[in-house]
């Protein structure tokens, strides 16, 4: 952690003892500083250099909550961000449920949690390891005829929670991605993809090599892609789109959408939303993980808990306000760590080959999962699977549902986990949704 | 007022020297062009839930960027602290794209002059924190009291305001303030076993008073109710390809995503859009003029100058059908060798412009919305969308409706959930085969993705008919 940062937080810790204890205050201060290298055609198109910090104040006086931040850390402006917080609150209405957290407070600062792994780059490095994954891209296929480029972002990030009833914590951690976008052409036809790495490690990122033919693979593979008839049959969602449809699920328990009942999941604890085959475990302490953290966004300590156990829905997502409105306690969930999503059912074979006849879903579209009613309808691109094998490439129609169903008709889940995401899940075999298309 | 000029500025002992001495920095014999861009923002906003205005919040954000451009490589760089020796630190770090260290004179001509379309007032300051308060409850209370169905009301009323600078190696510089104001309802309705979402907002460049003085908030709290209510009799859709008839005003969202964005300049320069080296061919039916404004007054998707200083305008984008030309920033532009439209956008001074859109819109036709939706047979009427998505290479786009109808023999019949349309830009354009004359404006509300980067935005259309497009939904 930088000194920089250590001694601004000490500075706030010395601030928050001064306040006056008639009220509740919560600083969160953050810090991120990095590198982002795009090249093109093997050459230099931007390196952006970052640097950026805010200060965010929230002020509970007699259950109203005011919240100010700045980027301007100047003492003058700290005093005046406590200031704007307290008069914001000064003109809100009681709300009963206000209130920041008083148990289960970490209290522990430049915690150490296997996601710090800081690394000295030249410029120039960083732009070598950009040129090169974008020339295994261009040199895949000669149909791989143009390029948006290929990116490679660095940074640190340093987080710190100070609240007025003792909460105190920071921890520092990074991220390394590498990137890559290529367009093929064919018969005055354009596609483009993409593919990428994003790890807390430099070490473990995928390497340049890997990441530009998947680019290129990508790309080829979506050429010639013809429109389809409408139907119902089951469909293959590739790890990364599993991700997406569980990340709707998460919104969904969130207890935020709970208490305002806006969601389909409501009244659901102890339901079986999904087949017993299926349990998901929330774990903050995975060493390198990309949502790992000691405290939840309000300080509260994080720990490991079963979301979903056997198909059945174990707990909501709680932060301490959404926790007072429906009467029960905080999960540690202002925010979300690591999610695994397992399943007990073991296939033989990969999913696809389990597969006689249906259609695998590489690409969606547009924002078509409603939270409150669980309807699901989006845009999609993919590969008709035939007799277990991916044939040819799909375009141009929607797939629809509705979450409810989805959930119930996972049949399998593959082992192929996507390592990009704190959400970790193989690809989903889903028994049947609407295609609409010609 | 602008704080750049009247706090930042002084405070920091700024001068125009000093910004000559920065921009000399930042500029030498390689580099084409260099600027500086600070800023500083402040957003508010109030929210009324539950009855109880519970959340309140301002934040501020100031800092500065400079960039250095050589041919098609930029080098960026920003910082928030305004010191002349840390501003200094980010011009080399800029430049540092270039081996040379040598540095080039510039010398600031006179501020530029451009037409202001806005107030240059904040609305942060233009009502008592009070004031925003009791209008929250007083519209919150509005709905309770008109429909007992209502399980949920949120409202939420938002503004900020920036003060910009720019100045580049050109010699250019000048200031711009900006205020912009949101309000948005969304209402959660219950009846029987189902319970359906409405939500309706609007806002604009210019203070609280222009919006909160007039019935708009009752009209667009009127609004979320009928859209909710309409939803809680929504049939499912059924799949398939059909005629689409698309409302007037906000689903000119579609318009921005089938075409806007591949009419953006660095698309088109890097020939990765599906309408790269187009300019004078036929891209769309001859019923549709396509037009990109800039400079309308008071529009949320308007400004008096872009953020790299050039002053926005009126870009016919197609006209009957013809590709006209594409919406450019400086550096595009210049390696296009054509002139720059206005367009260069950023979210803020941390990030890089871009060619963006600004209000876009379609120009009406001679027909009339009664005569359209008389003479589909069987179809849909898309009334309202709540977002979309393109990929600029293929074309292919897609939108999600948030409230639309079924049409049978030339009547609206019931209304449908769950639509999503699905289709090709540059194909979708060459189907509308009709265009009423009543092309209208958002009511404020949009929001722009590209990159990474959110910018306000304004779209807008006249009501139009779209022959066979693929439409999702989950009945076969």
């Amino acid at each position: 952690m930088s000194n920089n940062f250590n001694e601004m937080s000490v500075k706030l810790k010395n601030i928050m003892d001064s306040l006056p204890k008639s009220k509740e205050y919560e600083f969160h201060l953050s810090s991120a500083y990095g590198t982002d290298v795009n090249s093109r055609f093997g050459a230099l198109e931007n390196i952006q250099y970052h640097n950026d910090e805010s200060l965010t104040v929230t002020c509970i006086d007699d259950k109203k909550k005011g919240i100010a931040s700045t980027n301007n850390l100047s003492d003058e402006s700290i005093k005046s961000t406590i200031e704007k917080s307290e008069t914001i609150a000064s003109f809100l209405e009681p709300d009963k449920y206000q209130g920041l957290p008083k148990e289960n407070l970490i209290n522990d600062l430049d915690i150490d949690c296997d996601i710090n792994f800081p690394k000295e780059f030249t410029t120039d490095e960083l732009i070598d390891l950009t040129v090169e994954c974008e020339k295994y891209a261009l040199n895949y296929d000669s149909k791989i005829k143009n390029s948006e480029g290929c990116e490679y972002a660095y940074s640190q990030s340093n987080n710190l929670i100070l609240n007025s009833h003792g909460a105190a914590g920071s921890y520092s951690s990074t991220s390394y991605t590498l990137s890559c976008v290529v367009i093929a052409e064919d018969n005055n036809l354009k596609e483009r993809d993409y593919a990428y790495t994003t790890r807390r490690n430099f070490e473990k990122t995928e390497n340049p090599k890997t990441i530009g033919e998947l680019s290129a693979q990508k790309a080829l593979s979506r050429l010639g892609a013809e429109s389809i008839s409408t139907r119902k049959c089951p469909v293959i969602f590739t790890p990364e789109l599993s991700v997406g449809l569980f990340s709707s699920f998460l919104s969904a328990i969130n207890g935020n959408n709970i208490y305002k009942k806006n969601s389909f999941l409501l009244d659901s604890i102890g339901n079986k939303i999904f087949p017993d085959h299926l349990s998901i475990i929330e774990d903050p302490t995975i060493s390198e993980g990309l949502g790992t953290r000691p405290f939840d966004s309000e300080g509260i300590k994080t720990y490991e808990k079963s979301l979903v156990s056997d198909g059945i829905l174990e707990t909501y997502m709680l932060d301490t306000y959404s926790a007072k409105q429906l009467n029960l306690k905080s999960t540690a969930n202002s925010g979300y760590s690591n999610i695994n999503i397992q399943s007990s059912k073991k296939i033989d074979t990969d999913i696809i080959s389990s597969l006689d006849d249906g259609i695998l879903i590489t690409e969606m579209m547009g924002s078509g999962a409603n939270i409150l009613t669980g309807d699901y309808s989006r845009g999609a691109f993919g590969y008709l699977i035939k007799n277990g094998k991916i044939s040819n490439p799909v375009t141009n129609f929607t797939i629809a549902s509705n979450m409810s169903e989805m959930f119930k008709n996972i049949e399998a889940i593959g082992s192929d986990v996507y390592e990009n995401s704190k959400i970790k899940c193989g690809s989903l075999l889903i028994s049947e949704m609407t295609i609409g298309g010609n | 007022m602008n704080i750049i000029k009247e706090h930042i500025f002084p405070s920091h002992d700024l001068s125009n020297n000093h910004i000559e001495t920065i921009l000399s920095e930042s500029s030498g014999s390689n580099i084409d062009l260099s600027d500086i861009y600070m800023q500083y923002s402040t957003v508010e906003s109030w929210t009324c839930e539950d009855g109880i205005v519970k959340n309140g919040s301002q934040h501020i954000d100031s800092g500065y960027g400079i960039r250095a451009i050589s041919n098609e490589t930029t080098g960026f760089s920003y910082g928030n602290n305004f010191d002349y020796s840390e501003i200094i630190k980010a011009a080399k770090l800029s430049k540092s794209i270039v081996e040379s260290k040598e540095t080039k004179s510039i010398n600031l001509k006179h501020e530029n002059d451009f037409k202001r379309l806005y107030v240059s007032e904040s609305p942060i300051t233009s009502l008592t924190d009070k004031e925003k308060v009791t209008f929250l409850r007083e519209i919150d209370n509005y709905i309770k009291k008109k429909d007992k169905r209502v399980q949920q009301v949120i409202i939420n009323l938002s503004s900020s305001h920036d003060s910009i600078f720019v100045a580049n190696s050109y010699g250019k510089y000048c200031f711009d303030e900006r205020p912009l104001v949101r309000f948005n309802v969304m209402v959660i309705l219950k009846s029987g076993d189902r319970v359906e979402r409405g939500s309706a907002g609007g806002g604009g460049r210019y203070t609280y008073s222009n919006l909160l003085n007039t019935k708009r908030p009752f009209e667009l709290s009127d609004e979320a109710i009928r859209i909710a209510d309409v939803n809680l009799n929504s049939q499912p859709c059924k799949a398939g390809n059909t005629t689409v008839v698309l409302g007037s005003g906000w689903p000119g969202v579609l318009l921005h995503e089938a075409v806007g964005h591949g009419l953006e300049g660095d698309f088109n320069r890097k020939k990765t859009s599906n309408f790269s080296d187009q300019i004078g061919e036929k891209v769309a039916s001859e019923l549709c003029t396509v037009i990109d404004d800039g400079t309308i007054d008071n529009r949320r998707g308007s400004l008096s100058i872009d953020d790299e200083g050039t002053p926005t305008s009126k870009n016919i984008l197609i006209e009957n059908g013809i590709l006209k030309g594409y919406m450019q920033d400086l550096m595009n532009a210049k390696l296009m060798n054509v002139k720059p439209t206005g367009n260069g956008r950023r979210e803020s001074y941390a990030h890089l412009p871009m060619p963006r859109m600004t209000n876009t819109y379609m120009l009406g036709g001679s027909s009339t919305a009664d005569e359209i939706i008389a003479s589909v047979d069987d179809g849909i009427f898309a009334v309202n969308f709540s977002g979309g998505q393109v990929d600029i290479t293929s074309g292919q786009f897609v939108f999600t409706a948030s409230e639309a109808y079924r049409i049978q023999d030339g009547k609206v019949s019931n209304p449908i959930k769950g639509m999503t349309l699905i289709g090709n830009g540059p194909d979708v354009l060459k189907k509308v085969s009709m265009v009423a004359n009543d092309m209208k404006l958002d009511d404020g509300v949009g929001t722009c993705g590209k990159e990474g980067q959110s910018v306000p935005v304004g779209v807008g259309q006249p009501t139009l008919k779209i022959d066979d497009i693929t439409v999702g939904g989950t009945e076969v």
